[in-house]
């Protein structure tokens, strides 16, 4: 009788959760990481992971049964091989909020990137908008010396008057900003120092075009 | 699904009476609420203000006690906390006390933390906490009641308490009363005892930052909100990009969706009125962005964000959740009495040179890429708080926050900032990857707390701390170049560290000036002088001391106890007690300097290693007093003197106590090095 019990418990238990492979930046898969859940409920910050997978192997692969619902995912490797603790300098981390949605009875595939803490955080920024880029320069007077308190405007195509379509934070005593814009757009970058509401129409400009995720080296001399 | 039904039956029957017998509890209390019986404190419990908890006789409170890394900005601590704005009514009888304890008594639970609420407590028996009973500007009762081995016995801050104690047992705390800022204190049969650092003490000096610094923004502040200007009724969506001037009032909440821009122009007010419909007496007015916002105003005309209820938390917060990834901008804006003042997501922030104060937190981010300079962030309940995020924070003025910065598992650029007269503590870093170099961090009831976290902090100054300067548990760091000065208990805690403390100025701190438990590093350079209990007190070290200097301290200079490594070419001089104590260690000691001590120059027990080439003179007792049976080999060292009946009388060994082990120090230098 209770082998029948336990047959029919296991039979009406379905089988579910997440599977892939964990991988470092190159695509090369990373074994010592492991894989934790979270039940994304309303709370806004995690707290202890509801489920934690078994540690990956030379082909970095995982799996982690769960039962049906929504998680927050996130993959860590540590160095000292402990599956908790604070990161340190070498020790690889997912980045940024993975969302999955497990299905009763389903396995939902996942292969999950590991970086450094630095390149995670800064990698969630372009893994969800991948067409921005970051153009870096100075502002200058016309004796080259940098102005700070001045900040970079961007006008997409041919537009040169009127509100900009991008603009930096203010520049710090070297003169140096740091503009977001599209990669690919083509863009006349000017300095002001007024406000928003008291700008000119730009006479002096550099036009350029965002190709790469990174541009720098860009100097604007303000009038 | 029958099958499944069963099974919940199944476990209801097991979990009934398992369940009868304690109440849970945890979150808000928004009505006038009793607690008798067994009650498990699961979460953290906040008494709302104009609400009443009532705990009857006999009740046994039972709290969990895990430290989380939750981030809601009503609470306070990191561990679970029963808060209480409004009252607390504890009616224990002396047969039948109230008892509050933790679920494991090795853990701690914060306490209760009486913030701007009243209470009036009889018979109420705490342990394990934090802070057994935490008061900042609370009206409090406490009779015959126990504060037995928690942390903190009784904490009672700034001018606004008022306590009035009778009878109570503060025992076998690390700290037992403790008061900061003049509160206003009437006890009769308070008795403490066994402290294990003091039974009491009460200090009180807040630096007025125009001493130390001008803030870097000053502005003209419009003061004054006046009717009219453009009302937002409900909650609505900006369809396009839109440009806000003059006078906003809104009255729900604001979508900014993904691809729209909301630009503020200088000198607008946003004022937002205060809706709460849950009755938890937090505003739920903002701004929700998933596009992209510049509020740009100038010193001249900055862009206030407030509202006409001026109480922290009346309106909720402009919240960026994955918005668009060009940069949003705030400058030259002053946030006020926010729920959260920013608080972002997975976006991409400017902040410069804005005000924000009088939030119940001013920031917080998670998943974010800050860059925060030239702020000034005050009178917050908690100041900044960071998650996953990589933050650079320069030139801020972080001051008179309940805590001023927290920050758990983000990368941290921290350089030149100010962080002063914060009510908790200063700095939390948990998890992270810090650099932390040139800042000021003064008059913190607790200066720098570094948990579990790895990097450089170098160059900062960390003073007149209420406690300790700096506490680092479980962390990898180099610690450089700092001064940790006249803070009221230890400069320096360290407790199971690998990194190096190199070239510090450790002086005038009310207690050791450096504590360590288990580093393994270098302690170089460093000049440790005028603490008023040890300059350095270390346990179970491994890795050198050299090149440092202890002078004039009051306790001993030097004490150790279980160190392998070896003690160098230092300078301890001057010192109340002995120049060196020690317990067994596994080294050499040579090319020190250990003179004018008022004890002996070096107190040894127990050592595997020989002690050669140093100068000991001058100390006021025995230049090697030894207490252990082995013999001690302590050959070419300079005694202060050519004539050997004078260096004999300065050892005090077997010839002394034929129980303990003779001193070799034939031959012996006929000058000093």
């Amino acid at each position: 009788m209770i082998f029948l019990l336990l047959g029919l418990l296991l039979n009406s238990v379905s089988v579910q959760g997440i599977e892939g492979i964990i991988m470092d930046k190159d695509h090369n898969p990373v074994a010592g990481a492991y894989v934790y859940a979270f039940r994304a409920d309303e709370k806004e910050v995690l707290r202890s992971p509801d489920f934690i997978s078994q540690v990956t192997k030379i082909d970095g692969k995982y799996t982690l049964y769960l039962p049906a619902g929504d998680y927050i995912i996130k993959s860590r490797k540590k160095i000292s091989g402990e599956r908790f603790g604070p990161l340190e300098t070498y020790d690889l981390t997912s980045a940024g909020k993975i969302i999955i949605k497990v299905e009763e009875g389903k396995f939902t595939s996942k292969n999950i990137t590991v970086y450094d803490l630095k390149t995670a955080a800064e990698a969630f920024s372009y893994e969800d908008r991948t067409d921005m880029g970051i153009v870096k320069g100075r502002i200058t007077d016309k004796k080259g010396q940098p102005v700070g308190n001045s900040y970079a405007m961007a006008y997409a195509g041919s537009k040169s008057t009127g509100l900009p379509d991008y603009i930096s934070g203010l520049t710090d005593k070297n003169g140096e900003f740091e503009l977001y814009l599209p990669i690919g757009s083509r863009v006349r970058i000017a300095a002001a120092i007024d406000s928003l509401d008291k700008l000119n129409d730009i006479e002096e400009y550099v036009e350029i075009k965002v190709e790469n995720k990174l541009v720098s080296g860009v100097e604007i001399i303000i009038k | 699904m029958i099958f499944r039904s069963g099974i919940l039956l199944l476990l209801i029957f097991f979990m009934v009476p398992v369940s009868a017998l304690a109440s849970e509890a945890g979150g808000k209390i928004l009505k006038d609420t009793i607690w008798s019986g067994n009650i498990n404190v699961t979460d953290d419990v906040l008494v709302i203000e104009g609400v009443t908890l009532t705990i009857t006789e006999g009740t046994e409170i039972t709290v969990v006690s895990a430290e989380s890394g939750k981030t809601d900005p009503e609470y306070i601590s990191p561990l679970t906390e029963i808060t209480v704005r409004g009252s607390l009514i504890v009616n224990g009888k002396e047969k039948h006390p109230v008892l509050i304890n933790s679920e494991n008594s090795k853990d701690r639970w914060a306490g209760i933390l009486i913030d701007g609420g009243k209470a009036n407590i009889s018979y109420l028996s705490i342990k394990d906490a934090e802070e057994a009973i935490y008061c900042i500007a609370c009206n409090a009762e406490v009779r015959n009641s126990s504060m037995v081995s928690n942390t903190h016995g009784l904490v009672i801050q700034g001018k606004d308490s008022q306590v009035k104690l009778d009878s109570l047992q503060i025992k076998d705390n690390k700290y037992g009363l403790v008061s900061f800022d003049n509160p206003v204190i009437s006890q009769k049969k308070v008795k403490i005892t066994n402290s294990e650092v003091i039974d009491s003490y009460g200090y009180s000096d807040h630096i007025i930052q125009k001493e130390i610094r001008t803030p870097p923004v000053l502005r003209k502040v419009p003061q004054t909100v006046t009717e009219g200007g453009l009302v937002m009724e409900n909650e609505m969506s900006l369809l396009t990009d839109t440009i806000w001037s003059g006078k906003v009032v809104i009255k729900n909440v604001v979508r900014v969706p993904q691809g729209v821009k909301l630009i503020i122009m200088p000198g607008t007010i946003v004022e937002f009125t205060f809706r709460d419909t849950n009755r938890d007496g937090i505003g739920e007015n903002g701004i929700l962005l998933q596009g992209t916002i510049w509020a740009k105003g100038t010193p001249e005309r900055p862009i206030l964000f407030t509202s006409q209820t001026r109480k922290k938390g009346a309106w909720d917060s402009i919240s960026l959740i994955g918005s668009d990834r060009v940069q949003n901008i705030f400058e030259n804006c002053i946030v006020e009495y926010a729920y959260r003042g920013v608080h972002s997501h997975f976006s991409v922030i400017n902040l410069q040179q804005n005000i924000f104060r009088n939030n119940l937190r001013a920031l917080q981010f998670q998943d974010s890429r800050m860059d925060i300079r030239d702020n000034v962030i005050e009178n917050n309940n908690s100041g900044l708080q960071f998650r996953d995020s990589v933050v650079r924070l320069q030139d801020n003025y972080i001051e008179r926050n309940y805590t001023g910065l927290s920050f758990l598992m983000s990368e941290l650029i921290f350089s030149n900032n100010y962080v002063a007269n914060n009510i908790i503590e200063g700095i939390r870093i948990r998890e992270s990857k810090i650099d932390i170099y040139k800042n000021k961090i003064v008059s913190n009831r607790k200066g720098v707390l570094l948990f579990d976290s790895g990097g450089i902090f170098s160059r900062n100054f960390i003073g007149n701390s209420y406690e300790n300067g700096f506490y680092s548990k479980n962390s990898n760091a180099k610690i450089e170049n700092n001064n940790f000065a006249n803070n009221r208990l230890s400069g320096l805690i360290i407790v199971e560290m690998t990194g190096d403390l190199r070239d510090n100025k450790i002086s005038g701190n009310g207690h050791n000036g450096v504590s360590v438990s288990r580093l393994k590093g270098k302690i170089t350079e460093n000049t440790i002088s005028h603490n008023k209990g040890n300059g350095i007190s270390l346990k179970n070290i491994e890795g050198v001391i050299a090149d440092n200097k202890f002078l004039n301290n009051e306790q001993n200079g030097l004490a150790a106890e279980k160190m392998t490594g070896d003690l160098m070419n230092n300078n301890i001089s001057g010192n109340g007690r002995n120049g060196v104590s020690l317990v067994s260690i596994k080294g050499k000691i040579s090319g020190n300097v250990v003179s004018d001590n008022k004890g002996n120059g070096i107190s040894l027990k127990a050592m595997d290693g020989k002690i050669t080439g140093n100068s000991i003179f001058g100390n006021k007792e025995y230049s090697l007093g030894i207490k252990s049976k082995s013999d001690i080999d302590a050959r070419y060292n300079w005694w202060g003197s050519t004539s050997e009946k004078e260096i004999k009388k300065g050892i005090f060994d077997y010839y002394n106590d034929p129980l303990l082990g003779k001193v070799s120090y034939k031959p012996y230098l006929e000058r000093s090095l």
